[in-house]
């Protein structure tokens, strides 16, 4: 194991050395600072060019007003300035503390960030707390058209590699309220076994998690379902960990989050464990999906990782 | 690997994809393409997700043929002189190969790993292969299959001597000691190709050269082994079926490489392909098959454009169904019933089928003005009906029935509204058509079906009616997945349902509630005005299943090629449509899409303030 996997401490979010966050479109991209939850000695906001749309300008205002350094770029933009700027911000001695909202960052660009962690070799340790700020329920808009399936990056596409070399692809899958886009994703993926993880997060969300999935309820066993809190998220990378254990010498294991960002953070941390064994997918409408605003709800849950010193996996 | 007795899963049960062959042989029933799958020349098996073209080739393997119990086993097992290679595919190992290196290095040495990954994935089907041969169960109620002994020596000698030619070093010189050595090679790889990724461009072509296990190349390979174990096995001219399913899926580079290999002059090597209708992305599969000469290789294509065709096969497929499930020796029709179908000219009609014909003619002139206008025109009789025979009999009747029981069934009055009434998908070959023989579909719906039936009685035709339409909504979810091709701008695009939504939406006009017409369209040619993007998803719609093409009397399988093609809709849709399990007459696409007002333009453009479905 490379890094170590921590709940998060109670004083979290007192103060950090660097806090990154997102400059996106929803409401909620701000929270963290402007509620007071996250502190630090100084800011960083990733930002997407196209995103200005709800609450981006509001956000960006907001951000410029404090002095927040602003950076932003394309997918593939960020790939290329992450390799470089945010290699320099995680070798710096000076971070020791580093704190990033997850909220309104896209999975491909966790996907990135968490690649470099799996990689970073230090002098001093260093700890990376990873914030989420729940949203407030909104309806889910009836969408859902896969336009891209693919590994979030090409470091999370798996390789798998048992003696027979055989087996079916399993899929475990975190469920979201997008009708039928769950159903869609074991269909492209022609999947053999398939694990679902169920949100449970209010009453609300979990009537709307019921009814868009009410195809992929018939085609999966009640014992094949497992249902997580978005809050309890150390026990989320646990039970995650502990069934791909379990799978991984059986079958293809690919996890594909839909729903809740938090388990996209607990899909990577754990295919980080099992590098390079276990693909993790992102699914999303790309262009043709709909937006929306997302405020938050004022709760903010967290993971920490820890990366001792000369951590490095493949040195 | 877990069986299938764990999925409750309608796709995910039947997928060949999760068995083992001896669980795929366990209920497998042959459809008459597998037949012409045991010749040993190249084959082509063309068909949609689900046709069970994995279940075929899976089927070709030793460990397959010897757990079959069939009244057609032995012959089969007779017929088969060759050993069965299968090498899987999906999505998931495609985007593993394909990520290799995918960022950090240029395309060249991208491709020495791909090639390096690929050419392992062969060598370790070929050795599984080889091990069922030499070292297979000893299970009981298996029949031998070109088995061979090799003795314990001899296996040490081979396998040192391959193990030298594919440069590996296994820490057992045994068969499973060879696979694990290549399972070893596959990590190997992935971790010398991250490695090249940290270390940089420089000196990177002389480090890679350097490493010769990465440019072993897969046809040569496979060769030094086949003629290694033909002197060691005592066997001469031994052939052997390399088994390759979802073609469509490998990165290009490989489908163009075994498409080619259908030209392979070694008669030892035969080539057996599996891919999906419409291989649109792999142009080069559609020229390279297209440029060869059919005696080359064997198209088969795993479809039924017209139902009846169909038929045999799930007929016996649900009487073994039946069997198993202590039905007995009851017929599907006597679970079922029959579906009022008329049967060819020259075999018996049920008694059933004539009085339905006159019941539910009666029942429309009733309320359909233009229908009664056209019995008027035609000088047909409602009441002498069963006088008109023969010839006249089949050009009107015949001809009329299926439009009659759908219009029936769903036109409340001359208002011409819609209502529900779907107890006519019901009936065992009404079943079998609107599973299009899809091994997968069928399966699932008569599983859920028998599940329902009490003590081994007749399923209601209520419930067979909404098992069908259950069964078609599953698809439809599926279906909705599934983009539209992009446009430009920034409209935001539909999903493939709703393309498939107006296509449906306009036969239901055209059948159910616009005038009567005897020739009411039911299935469209894609004409020439037809757009990419439109023939595109048309072809994703292919793919899927979702569209059914309808070949002329002489033409090649496929893969295919859109514009001036035949197709109809799914009969597992027709529900949704109301639409009659018949193949109607053909209409120009365009024309089809101007009656109901749609431009191709705007075809996939979801409205600006709505939202689709």
């Amino acid at each position: 194991m490379v890094y170590r996997i921590e709940a998060l401490h109670p004083s979290f979010g007192r103060h950090y050395d660097v806090g990154i966050v997102t400059l996106g479109y929803e409401r909620r991209a701000r929270f963290l600072i402007e509620s007071g939850w996250l502190q630090a000695d100084r800011f960083l906001a990733l930002g997407f060019p196209d995103a200005d749309t709800f609450s981006y300008r509001e956000n960006q205002k907001y951000f410029l007003s404090l002095g927040v350094a602003i950076h932003s770029v394309d997918d593939l933009g960020f790939e290329r300035w992450w390799a470089t700027e945010g290699r320099s911000l995680l070798h710096a001695p000076t971070c020791r503390k580093l704190a990033i909202d997850i909220s309104s960052l896209s999975r491909r660009r966790l996907g990135i960030i968490m690649e470099s962690l799996f990689e970073l070799e230090r002098s001093i340790e260093l700890r990376v707390d990873f914030l989420y700020s729940l949203a407030s329920f909104v309806p889910p808009i009836e969408d859902s058209v896969i336009d891209v399936c693919e590994p979030i990056t090409p470091f999370f596409a798996g390789w798998h590699a048992t003696d027979a070399g055989d087996e079916p692809t399993g899929v475990v899958l975190g469920v979201g309220y997008e009708k039928d886009r769950a159903v869609g994703v074991l269909e492209y993926l022609q999947a053999g076994p398939s694990w679902v993880f169920v949100p449970h997060s209010g009453d609300a969300y979990d009537k709307a998690v019921n009814r868009a999935n009410r195809a992929l309820w018939k085609m999966t066993a009640p014992d094949m379902r497992l249902p997580y809190n978005p809050r309890h998220i150390f026990d989320l990378v646990a039970a995650l960990d502990s069934l791909v254990s379990g799978i991984e010498g059986r079958y293809r294991a690919v996890i594909v989050p839909l729903g809740p960002k938090i388990f996209a953070l607990a899909s990577l941390m754990v295919a980080c464990l099992h590098y390079p064994k276990v693909g993790v997918w992102r699914v999303s409408p790309g262009e043709i999906g709909a937006q929306m605003d997302r405020a938050a709800s004022g709760e903010v849950v967290g993971i920490s990782i820890v990366i001792p010193i000369n951590s490095r996996q493949n040195k | 690997m877990t069986g299938r007795d764990s999925f409750s899963n309608l796709f995910e049960a039947y997928n060949a994809r999760v068995l083992e062959p001896y669980q795929v042989a366990q209920t497998f029933i042959p459809p008459r393409h597998y037949f012409r799958l045991l010749e040993a020349r190249h084959s082509v098996v063309v068909g949609p997700r689900g046709s069970g073209k994995t279940t075929l080739l899976k089927m070709l393997q030793g460990a397959a043929l010897e757990a079959w119990r069939h009244s057609r086993a032995e012959e089969c097992r007779d017929r088969v002189r060759f050993t069965g290679v299968f090498i899987p595919a999906d999505r998931a190992w495609t985007a593993q190969v394909e990520s290799l290196g995918a960022r950090g290095l240029d395309l060249e040495s991208r491709r020495v790993f791909e090639e390096a990954a690929f050419t392992t994935h062969v060598l370790r089907a070929l050795v599984r292969a080889l091990e069922y041969r030499c070292h297979p169960p000893s299970t009981e109620g298996l029949t031998p299959h070109r088995r061979t002994v090799l003795s314990a020596e001899n296996e040490v000698q081979f396998v040192r001597e391959l193990a030298r030619t594919w440069q590996l070093t296994p820490a057992v010189p045994s068969l499973a000691g060879l696979r694990r050595s290549l399972s070893s090679r596959m990590l190997e790889i992935h971790g010398v190709c991250a490695k090249e990724r940290l270390l940089g461009e420089k000196d990177r072509t002389e480090r890679i050269a350097a490493q010769a296990f990465l440019h072993l190349s897969f046809l040569t390979a496979v060769v030094a082994g086949i003629e290694l174990f033909d002197d060691f096995s005592g066997e001469r001219g031994a052939k052997w079926a390399f088994l390759f399913d979802e073609l469509e899926l490998a990165p290009d580079w490989i489908s163009q490489m075994l498409t080619a290999a259908l030209r392979s002059v070694d008669e030892r090597l035969i080539f057996k392909l599996a891919l999906v209708p419409f291989a649109g992305s792999s142009k080069h599969v559609n020229s390279t098959l297209g440029a060869m000469p059919r005696h080359d290789y064997d198209e088969i294509a795993l479809w039924y454009a017209h139902k009846e065709d169909g038929y045999e096969f799930c007929e016996s497929l649900v009487t073994e169904m039946l069997r198993r499930r202590s039905f007995g020796t009851k017929t599907p029709e006597a679970v079922f019933g029959d579906s009022a179908r008329v049967k060819p000219l020259g075999r018996a009609q049920p008694r059933r089928s004539a009085a339905t014909i006159e019941r539910q003619m009666r029942s429309l002139a009733s309320k359909d003005a233009s229908f009664r206008s056209y019995l008027k025109a035609n000088r047909l009789d409602l009441d002498r009906l069963s006088a008109v025979r023969g010839v006249r009999r089949k050009q009107t009747i015949n001809k009329i029935r299926a439009i009659v029981a759908a219009r029936d069934a769903f036109r409340e009055s001359d208002r011409g509204r819609s209502r529900k009434r779907p107890e006519i998908y019901s009936g065992a070959e009404t079943i079998y058509a609107a599973s299009e023989g899809n091994p997968r579909w069928l399966i699932g719906m008569v599983t859920e079906l028998l599940e329902r039936s009490r003590d081994g009685q007749r399923v209601s035709r209520g419930q067979q009616s909404r098992e069908i339409t259950n069964t078609g909504n599953q698809f439809r979810a599926l279906l909705r997945t599934i983009p539209a091709p992009k446009t430009g701008g920034d409209s935001r695009r539909r999903g493939l349902l709703s393309l498939l939504d107006e296509i449906g939406g306009a036969f239901q006009k055209k059948v159910i509630l616009d005038a009567f017409d005897p020739d009411a369209p039911g299935s469209f040619v894609v004409d020439a005005s037809a757009n990419e993007r439109l023939a595109a998803s048309l072809g994703e719609a292919l793919n899927a299943g979702a569209l059914v093409y309808v070949p002329d009397a002489n033409t090649e399988a496929g893969p295919i090629s859109l514009r001036g093609k035949r197709f109809r809709l799914a009969y597992l849709l027709a529900p949704r449509y109301q639409l009659p399990l018949a193949l109607l007459r053909p209409v120009a696409l365009s024309t089809l899409l101007a009656s109901a007002r749609l431009s191709q333009d705007t075809l996939f453009c979801l409205p600006t303030t709505g939202i689709d479905d």
